[in-house]
C-alpha cells in the first residue's frame, strides 16, 4: 500500500497537532488500479452485494477507482466455497476488476453486543451466529484473497461498556493482531489495516494506539467508537472528540486512517478534520432504506464569503416522499444533480415507485444518494488542496 | 403454420415472435428501461388497472404519457383493466355498461366502462392498447355465459373503437373471446375482423384449462383471423407454451412468470428441466454463469454458486435473475424467428423440446399440437 499526502489543510489545525489535520492523499493498492483519491468512501456491500445494485447499474455511477469493503459477516461459512472457486472474494461477488476490502463487521448494520469471546468473536449473518478464532479468519482471507484486510477485532464497546470490556477488547485485538500478522511472512504484499480500540476510554486508547503502531501495519482503523447501523446515525463528534484525538494523536501520520461507519456531513466534517482519510457509504445506503434522497449542499465553492449571507439551503440533510405534493412534481430530486436517477426520473415517478411498494424506487434512490456522497468527497478533497476545509465546514452547516 | 415478421410500431420495431415482459406498475421489478434496452427489448407491457389508480390518469397525463415517465423509449403495450377487476376485485358486477366493481385499495365503488378503459389507456399512451373485453373465466360452466360474453365484447369493441381518438399514435387491437367452443370462437373472431383494427388478441385462455384444450382453441382462433396481421396470444407463458403457441400460428406473448420467477430465485435456461432452482444446495460449488451461451450481464459476471448464496436474500438477486429470464425469452423467441426465416422451424422445435425433455418423454398435448401442424418430436 502506497500512500501519498497531497495536501494538508494548514490554516485548520483546531486540534492543534499534525497528526490530526484534514489532507488529501492518494491511495495506491493495485498498481493495475487506479489510485484512490482521499478522503473517500469505501462502497459498502450487505449480504454479498452493493444494496440494490448490480455490475451492470453499478456502471450507471462513476465509480472508476472505487474499493469494495466487503464485511465478512456475511461470508464466515463460505470458506470452502471460495477455497474451491481459487478466484477470490472480489470476483466471486462480480468484481474482480475492482479492489477489495475486508472488514469484520458491516458498518451498515447493528453489531450485537456482548457475544465475544476470549479467542473468538461473534458474527451474525441474519439470525445465524457464527463464531471465528484467528486461525479460522486467517483460512478465510486466504482463501478470500482482499487486497486490503482487517485483522480480526473486537469492537464491542457501546458508550455504556465497563472498563473490564474495554480493556479486555482492548487487549483481544491486539493478541489477534499479532497472531494474524503471521500471514503477513506468508505475503508480505498483504495490506492490513489494524483495528484500535478503546471505547471510549482516551488512556487505553492511547496505550491501543501506541502499541499498534509498533506493529507493521499498513494503516489504522478507528474502531469501536459505535456498534454499527442506524444507531450509529446519531454519532455526535463532542460525544467521542477526546478519546479520537487522543487516539490519532498516538498514530503515525504518514499511514492512512479509515474510520468505518454511516458518517453525515457533520460527523464526516469533523472526522476528515480530525486526519481520517477512508470512509464508507453505509449512509447513503441507509438513507436509501427509508426512502430518501440527500439534498444538502455538496458543493465547494472556492473562496466562499459566509459573510455575503446565508447560503440558500435548509439544514435539511435528507427528504422523503410524505408530502402528497411531490405526487405531480415533473422535477428531478435535487436541481442541479447529475446523478443518473435526477437526469432520467423525476420526483414524481419516484414518489410513485415509493408509494407501491416497487423496487426500482431503491435502485433509483441508491444511484442518487451514493452520487450525492462521493460528490461530497470530491469537494472535500477539493477544500482540503485549497487549504480552505474551514470554509467548507461552514458552507455546508450553515443555518439558515 | 409459424410466421416471423416485422411490426413497426410509433416507438419501436418489433421482430416476431416476441416475447414481452410485464412491467405492473410502470417498472419492470428493479431494472432500469435502459438495462432492457441493452437487452435489445423493443416492447414491453404495463397493465391499465394498476396505473389508473397509482399514480392515476391526472398524473400520467401531466408526466406526458407513461413512456417518459418511466422512461422508456421502445414500445408500450397496455391491457384494458378488465382482466385485473375481474380476478382482483372481491366484488365485480358486470353490465352491459361495463364492470361494476370494489377497489381493493379503498372499498369504494367504480365503473370501467369501455369508454374509460380507453381514457386511461390514452393517457398512458401506449403503442398497442386492449379493448376492453367481457373476460369470463374458462373454467365456468354456464355455457349462455361464454355466449352473452363474446356478443358483449364485440359490442364493446365498437365502442372502444368509436372512444379512441389517436388511431395514428395507438393501435387498438381486439379480443377473441367465446370460451372453449371451437364454434364461438370462429363466429367472434369472424366478427372481429370485420372492423378495421391493426391486430388481434386471443384471450380468455391461461386461465384453469388443460393445455390440449387451450391449444385446439388457440389453433381455431388463429386459423380463422386474416394471416397479414399480429396474434397476440395473452398470458403466455412457459417456454413449450410458447412455442406451441408460435407453431400454431401466434405473434406475440406476455407473462409474468419469468419475472415473478425470479425474485424467488429461479432461472430459466433450455435444458432440462427448463429452471434452475438456485437455492437448492447443488448449486453452492457450481462455479458455471446460470447459461454458458448468454451474453446477458449476469452470466457475463456472475456463477450460479454466487448467485446460491444472495437469492431470495439480497434484492440485488432479484434484478440479476430477472435481467437473465427477460434475456433468456427473447433469446427463445429470436432462436424460432430465425429458425422460421431459415425455413427449418420444424427442426428448431424438435431440438428444442430434445434440450427440455432428453428423456423424450414429451407432454401429451405438446407432442399432439406440434404433430397438428406437421411437426414431429425426435423419437
Amino acid at each position: 500500500m502506497k500512500f501519498i499526502i497531497d495536501g494538508v489543510a494548514g490554516k485548520t489545525v483546531a486540534t492543534g497537532c499534525a497528526t490530526a489535520a484534514a489532507r488529501a492523499g492518494q491511495l495506491e493498492v493495485r498498481s493495475s488500479l487506479p489510485v484512490l483519491d482521499t478522503p473517500a468512501p469505501l462502497i459498502r456491500c450487505r449480504g454479498g452485494a452493493i444494496p440494490h445494485l448490480t455490475h451492470e447499474t453499478l456502471q450507471y455511477l462513476d465509480t472508476a477507482n472505487r474499493t469494495l469493503l466487503i464485511p465478512y459477516q456475511y461470508h464466515s461459512t463460505q470458506t470452502d466455497v471460495l477455497k474451491a472457486y481459487q478466484k477470490g472474494l472480489g470476483s466471486f461477488l462480480g468484481e474482480k476488476d475492482r479492489m477489495s476490502m475486508l472488514t469484520v463487521q458491516d458498518p451498515g448494520e447493528e453489531t450485537k453486543s456482548g457475544y465475544n469471546q476470549n479467542k473468538a468473536i461473534s458474527v451474525w449473518s441474519g439470525c445465524n451466529r457464527n463464531i471465528v478464532d484467528v486461525d479460522g479468519y486467517k483460512q478465510f482471507v486466504r482463501v478470500a484473497q482482499p487486497d486490503i484486510v482487517v485483522p480480526l477485532c473486537d469492537g464491542d464497546t457501546p458508550p455504556d461498556s465497563t472498563s473490564k470490556r474495554i480493556n479486555k477488547a482492548a487487549k483481544r485485538t491486539i493478541d489477534f493482531l499479532d497472531s494474524f500478522l503471521e500471514l503477513k511472512d506468508e505475503n508480505p504484499k498483504m495490506n492490513v489495516v489494524a483495528a484500535v480500540e478503546g471505547g471510549l476510554d482516551p488512556v487505553v486508547r492511547k496505550l491501543s494506539a501506541i502499541e499498534t503502531s509498533k506493529r507493521n501495519v499498513d494503516a489504522f482503523l478507528l474502531d469501536g467508537f459505535h456498534s454499527n447501523g442506524t444507531a450509529a446515525e446519531s454519532l455526535r463528534w463532542e460525544a467521542i472528540k477526546e478519546p479520537f484525538l487522543e487516539t490519532i494523536f498516538h498514530l503515525p501520520a504518514e499511514k492512512p486512517r479509515f474510520f468505518l461507519g454511516p458518517a453525515g456531513p457533520r460527523l464526516l466534517l469533523e472526522l476528515v478534520s480530525a486526519g481520517v482519510d477512508v470512509f464508507d457509504t453505509s449512509y447513503p445506503n441507509l438513507v436509501t432504506e427509508r426512502n430518501a434522497f440527500l439534498v444538502f449542499n455538496n458543493k465547494f465553492t472556492k473562496d466562499w464569503d459566509p459573510l455575503e449571507g446565508a447560503d440558500n439551503h435548509d439544514l435539511m440533510f435528507e427528504k422523503n416522499f410524505e408530502n402528497d405534493e411531490m405526487k405531480m412534481e415533473m422535477r428531478s430530486l435535487v436541481e442541479g444533480c447529475s446523478c443518473y436517477t435526477c437526469r432520467n426520473f423525476t420526483v414524481a415517478y419516484l414518489y410513485h415507485l415509493v408509494h407501491v411498494k416497487e423496487m426500482l424506487a431503491k435502485v433509483l434512490l441508491s444511484l442518487h444518494n451514493l452520487h450525492h456522497y462521493l460528490t461530497f468527497f470530491k469537494s472535500i478533497r477539493e477544500a482540503i488542496l485549497a487549504d480552505q476545509i474551514h470554509l467548507l465546514h461552514r458552507q455546508i452547516l450553515q443555518p439558515l | 403454420r409459424a410466421r416471423a415478421a416485422d411490426m413497426t410500431l410509433p416507438h419501436s420495431v418489433v421482430q416476431t415472435p416476441i416475447f414481452m415482459p410485464v412491467g405492473t406498475q410502470g417498472t419492470l421489478k428493479g431494472i432500469i428501461p435502459e438495462q432492457l434496452e441493452a437487452l435489445d427489448c423493443r416492447i414491453m407491457l404495463a397493465n391499465t388497472y394498476h396505473l389508473g389508480n397509482r399514480p392515476g390518469e391526472q398524473v400520467l397525463k401531466a408526466g406526458g404519457g407513461l413512456h417518459k415517465f418511466m422512461n422508456w423509449p421502445r414500445s408500450l403495450l397496455t391491457d384494458s383493466g378488465g382482466f385485473q377487476m375481474v380476478s382482483l376485485s372481491k366484488l365485480t358486477e358486470i353490465t352491459e355498461e361495463g364492470v361494476n366493481f370494489e377497489s381493493p385499495y379503498d372499498g369504494s365503488k367504480c365503473m370501467l366502462t369501455p369508454e374509460r378503459s380507453i381514457e386511461i389507456q390514452q393517457a398512458i399512451g401506449a403503442d398497442i392498447m386492449m379493448q376492453l373485453d367481457d373476460v369470463v373465466d374458462s373454467t365456468c360452466k354456464d355455457e349462455d355465459r361464454f355466449e352473452e360474453a363474446r356478443h358483449r365484447t364485440v359490442r364493446w369493441l365498437d365502442r372502444c373503437i368509436e372512444a379512441h381518438t389517436r388511431p395514428d399514435k395507438q393501435n387498438l387491437f381486439p379480443i377473441v373471446q367465446g370460451g372453449l367452443d371451437e364454434g364461438k370462437r370462429k363466429d367472434c373472431a369472424d366478427q372481429l375482423t370485420k372492423r378495421n383494427v391493426p391486430g388481434f388478441a386471443i384471450g380468455g385462455l391461461s386461465g384453469g384449462e388443460d393445455k390440449s384444450t387451450f391449444c385446439r382453441i388457440v389453433k381455431v382462433s388463429a386459423e380463422n383471423l386474416p394471416d397479414d396481421k399480429p396474434r397476440y396470444v395473452m398470458g403466455v407463458g412457459h417456454q413449450v407454451d410458447i412455442i406451441a403457441c408460435v407453431a400454431l400460428g401466434s405473434d406475440m406473448f406476455d407473462c409474468v412468470f419469468p419475472t415473478r420467477t425470479a425474485r424467488f430465485g429461479s432461472a430459466l435456461v433450455f435444458e432440462y428441466p427448463g429452471e434452475l432452482q438456485l437455492k437448492k444446495s447443488k448449486f453452492k460449488m457450481d462455479f458455471r454463469p446460470i447459461d454458458e451461451n448468454c451474453d446477458c450481464s449476469t452470466c457475463q459476471n456472475y456463477t450460479r454458486a454466487y448467485l446460491h448464496t444472495v437469492v431470495t436474500k439480497e434484492p440485488s438477486a432479484c434484478h440479476l435473475v430477472s435481467i437473465h429470464n427477460v434475456a433468456h425469452q427473447l433469446r427463445l423467441m429470436k432462436r424460432a424467428r430465425d429458425a422460421i426465416i431459415e425455413d427449418k422451424f420444424p427442426q428448431f422445435v424438435a431440438k428444442f423440446m430434445l434440450d427440455l425433455y432428453p428423456d423424450k418423454k414429451y407432454p401429451d398435448w405438446a407432442q399432439q399440437a406440434f404433430q397438428g401442424v406437421g411437426i414431429s418430436l425426435e423419437e
